[in-house]
């Protein structure tokens, strides 16, 4: 294993390490301590240890004793060096104010070609150079060892256990999901960044992926066993070898620990949303008859259920973990200024906002424009449906306005042409009379009201459409106007009805709207 | 083998003084003040210098100089007499007659105060001297690495007080604390040795040595810098400018500075290491040179040597080496008391290789 000199000066565990004379870019193959006075260690590069030249080149050459004074015995130490191939030389100086290069050795290091470092504990640096560089492995066993003990000791915040992590590895932590999307990230990311992160898709094991210039992104994977695979990450440089497979082999056992939390997390919000969505429905089925314990409850759970309520309903329009996701949809709506209660639902979420005054129609319109905002802000991770329903008062207004926004969601989800965004404001009552019908008991009944027709229906639409005039319906179908009688009065005796009866042509109306007369 | 004994004339002081501060190494102090004491002595003949052998027809020699801080001495002037006054004292103490007089050592002020005192006896120089080069301590002086017992010693100090060490084994200490106390610097006089004694205790031919080193340093002015070493009989190791000096306290050898020059030629990164002389030079980390070889450092404009004291930032200098006192070297116990360990440096003599 070999890295640059300057690479290795960059690694968190060589921070105090200087460069005080000679080249920065040389390369470092070993590191070789030698203990004792500069004329010892002139005396040790003399001997068998270094010998063979060309085969220790490379080798950073650590004096573990402090020294106090440099001239003639430094600049043959540096010469030694640079005879046996050593390509930097590490000291640490006596006493507190550390002792100046004079010109001579400054000038000679820089002839010579060694590098000349300054730490203020050789020992240390030695072992840390060591350790970056990957010939020992003991860098990866103790990062391992402590981010095993983290996993063990940390509580089961997240956040803080990654923070402790963070504290080890001396770098900074991504959460990535399995389509490359940050969760979690200190920095910011650049564009660039973010589109190698899309990589990460095709890997299954730890990986080792390239992430801009000299950096590499070093990734585990977390398994939950609950929600979809995601990723521990960390940057390393990419010439440091030794690094790289420290860190990664530490962020494997921390995945472990990561995934734990997760889970935790996870239970936690389920436990949350189950309660949410339970209660919901009690106050559903409640109507106006709200008992006290359920009001207790609701308060419990911050729900100001006697104020004014605008309903919001989003139904996903792909797969969706309501769960999992429901803090996407909190952020969302809190980033336009709305303050929302969120109730998670199996294909997607109910909100509604709430006010103590009844919210005037120029209110209104500005939390539909924060509400169709937010949904343009969830569009890059989920695509939904949105309907909003009137502002209403109480536990019965706040049923009614969350019904309302359902059905408006519903009719949104077959109109791109509004963004799939529909408020019953701004609703027809004819288009919310149809969004009823198509609830799940209208429509089969529709379906068996009409069934003995076949396709006669066309006609009934027609007929229905035209206002029972069957010049008009002849005209619609193309057919004669006797053909259209004949039809009708044929209808009349399959179904059994007279629609001459205004209730009757109402529900056939609606039943053949609700079916639809093409299939 | 020695050279023979000749004339020292005043037309030899300027040779003389470069060549002594040359092997003073940088250190041993300034020649100037005695350069212009003796170029104004009285007629041309200055003395007589002898060979350090049974031959020169001397019999008892009291090697003479000055110890303390040279620097002080700039500005604490000697009145002429210090080390007249202690050689007088040291033979009013043995009642053995100066024959003759030595440097205690060649580099730096030293080796002329010999000259000088000698002259004003009337008494001939011994070509030899205790170290070849500069040291700062007298447990460095070849009597000492030889084995020989400390002759008596005595010690002027400004002001001229005079006190005669004898029996001791720790002349140096008690001289420190003496020169401390009464003006930073003193005279000495030790003696009497025996001429013909001196090529096992001494090192011989060193008074020649830095004449004639002088002489080619004096030769050098239109040399191209990386030939001066050649020229001198040793090595260029470096020219180029001063980048880093660095100078703290030490033990061994009361002060330690850490020089680094950019050879403006071959970019390589010279390190000099000094004491109160320079100790050591290092090419690009390169260990090149250590005492006890003779390191110089000398300015690139005038070709004189510079101080170690003096060395400073964004000079033009020729670092040059040249090869120790073979004494030295030719036992490992004598090596023991000039190499780089003897000044705190954890390192071996490092010869200077010729190319």
């Amino acid at each position: 294993m070999s890295a640059p000199l300057s690479s290795l000066l960059e690694h968190p565990s060589l921070a105090d390490v200087r460069v005080v004379a000679g080249p920065r870019d040389v390369l470092v193959r070993s590191v070789a301590g030698v203990p004792g006075r500069l004329e010892d260690v002139s005396v040790a590069l003399s001997g068998p240890a270094f010998q063979g030249g060309a085969r220790s080149g490379g080798a950073l050459l650590v004096v573990l004793s402090p020294v106090s004074a440099l001239g003639w015995q430094f600049d043959a130490v540096l010469r030694r060096c640079a005879g046996k191939g050593v390509s930097a030389v590490l000291l640490s100086f006596a006493g507190s104010s550390p002792v100046a290069l004079d010109a001579g050795s400054v000038l000679l290091a820089r002839r010579l070609g060694v590098a000349v470092l300054e730490a203020p504990d050789a020992w240390r640096a030695s072992v840390a150079f060591h350790e970056a560089i990957g010939s020992s492995g003991a860098a990866a066993a103790r990062l391992t060892l402590r981010a095993a003990r983290i996993g063990l000791n940390a509580g089961p915040d997240l956040e803080e256990t990654l923070g402790m992590l963070e504290a080890e590895l001396g770098r900074e932590l991504l959460l990535i999901d399995r389509s490359g999307t940050v969760l979690r990230a200190k920095g910011e990311l650049t564009a660039v960044e973010h589109s190698l992160l899309l990589r990460l898709g095709e890997r299954t094991g730890p990986s080792t992926i390239e992430f801009g210039p000299g950096r590499v992104l070093l990734a585990a994977p977390v398994g939950t066993g609950l929600a979809a695979r995601s990723w521990l990450g960390a940057v390393a440089r990419a010439d440091l070898y030794g690094d790289q497979a420290a860190v990664l082999s530490a962020l494997e056992v921390a995945s472990v620990a990561v995934g734990h939390r997760l889970v935790l997390t996870r239970l936690a919000s389920e436990r949350d949303a189950r309660h949410r969505t339970a209660l919901l429905e009690e106050i559903r089925d409640a109507g106006a008859a709200v008992r006290p314990s359920l009001l207790k409850r609701a308060i419990e759970a911050g729900w100001r259920l006697d104020e004014w309520h605008v309903g919001i309903r989003l139904i996903a329009r792909g797969a969706v973990d309501a769960v999992a996701q429901r803090s996407e949809v909190l952020e969302a709506f809190t980033a336009e200024g709305l303050e929302v209660e969120i109730v998670e639902q199996v294909d997607g979420w109910v909100l509604w906002t709430s006010s103590v005054q009844e919210p005037s129609p120029v209110e209104l319109d500005h939390v539909a424009t924060r509400i169709r905002r937010a949904q343009g802000r969830l569009r890059a991770t989920i695509e939904t449906s949105t309907g909003v329903g009137r502002a209403q008062a109480g536990a019965v207004g706040l049923v009614s306005s969350l019904g309302e926004a359902g059905d408006a969601a519903r009719l949104a989800s077959s109109r791109p042409q509004t963004g799939y965004f529909l408020h019953v404001d701004r609703l027809g009552l004819a288009q919310l009379l149809l969004a009823w019908t198509q609830t799940d008991t209208f429509q089969p009944a529709a379906e068996q009201l009409l069934a003995p027709l076949g396709d006669l229906r066309l006609t009934l639409a027609a007929y229905l459409d035209a206002e029972s005039s069957l010049v008009e319906a002849a005209a619609v179908l193309g057919v004669h106007r006797n053909t259209v009688a004949d039809r009708v009065s044929r209808i009349e005796r399959l179904l059994g009805v007279d629609l001459g009866d205004p209730d009757t042509r109402l529900a056939l109306h609606l039943a053949c709207r609700s079916v639809g007369v093409e299939g | 083998m020695l050279p023979p004994a000749f004339t020292l004339t005043t037309d030899d002081v300027d040779a003389l003084a470069l060549g002594a501060a040359l092997l003073g190494c940088g250190g041993g102090g300034r020649v100037g003040q005695l350069r212009t004491l003796l170029a104004h002595a009285t007629g041309d003949a200055l003395a007589t210098v002898v060979p350090a052998s049974s031959a020169s027809g001397v019999a008892n020699v009291y090697a003479v100089g000055y110890i303390g801080s040279i620097t002080v001495m700039e500005e604490k002037l000697p009145g002429g007499e210090e080390i007249v006054d202690a050689v007088a004292a040291a033979v009013r103490w043995t009642g053995v007659p100066a024959d003759a007089l030595m440097p205690v050592q060649i580099g730096g002020v030293c080796g002329l105060s010999a000259v000088a005192a000698a002259h004003r006896l009337g008494c001939p120089v011994v070509d030899a001297d205790f170290e070849g080069r500069a040291v700062p301590r007298l447990d460095q002086f070849s009597l000492a690495a030889a084995g020989h017992p400390a002759p008596p010693l005595a010690l002027t100090v400004p002001g001229g007080m005079t006190l005669v060490l004898d029996g001791t084994t720790n002349q140096e200490a008690v001289m420190r604390a003496v020169v401390a106390e009464s003006g930073g610097w003193g005279a000495l006089a030790l003696g009497p040795l025996a001429v013909a004694s001196l090529p096992d205790i001494a090192i011989t031919g060193t008074m020649s040595a830095a004449l004639s080193v002088g002489r080619a340093l004096q030769e050098c002015l239109g040399v191209a810098a990386e030939l001066v070493g050649e020229a001198l009989g040793g090595r260029t190791l470096a020219h180029g400018r001063v980048i880093s000096v660095a100078r703290t306290a030490q033990e061994e050898s009361f002060v330690h500075g850490s020089f680094a020059v950019l050879d403006a030629e071959t970019g390589a990164v010279v390190r000099i290491e000094a004491g109160s002389e320079y100790l050591l030079v290092a090419l690009d980390g390169d260990v090149v040179v250590t005492c006890p070889d003779i390191i110089s450092v000398l300015d690139a404009r005038t070709r004189t040597p510079i101080d170690a004291e003096l060395l400073g930032p964004e000079q033009e200098v020729i670092v040059v080496a040249l090869p120790g006192p073979a004494w030295w070297t030719a036992s490992p116990s004598r090596l023991a008391r000039v190499s780089p360990r003897s000044y705190g440096i954890e390192l071996d003599y490092v010869a200077l290789q010729l190319v």
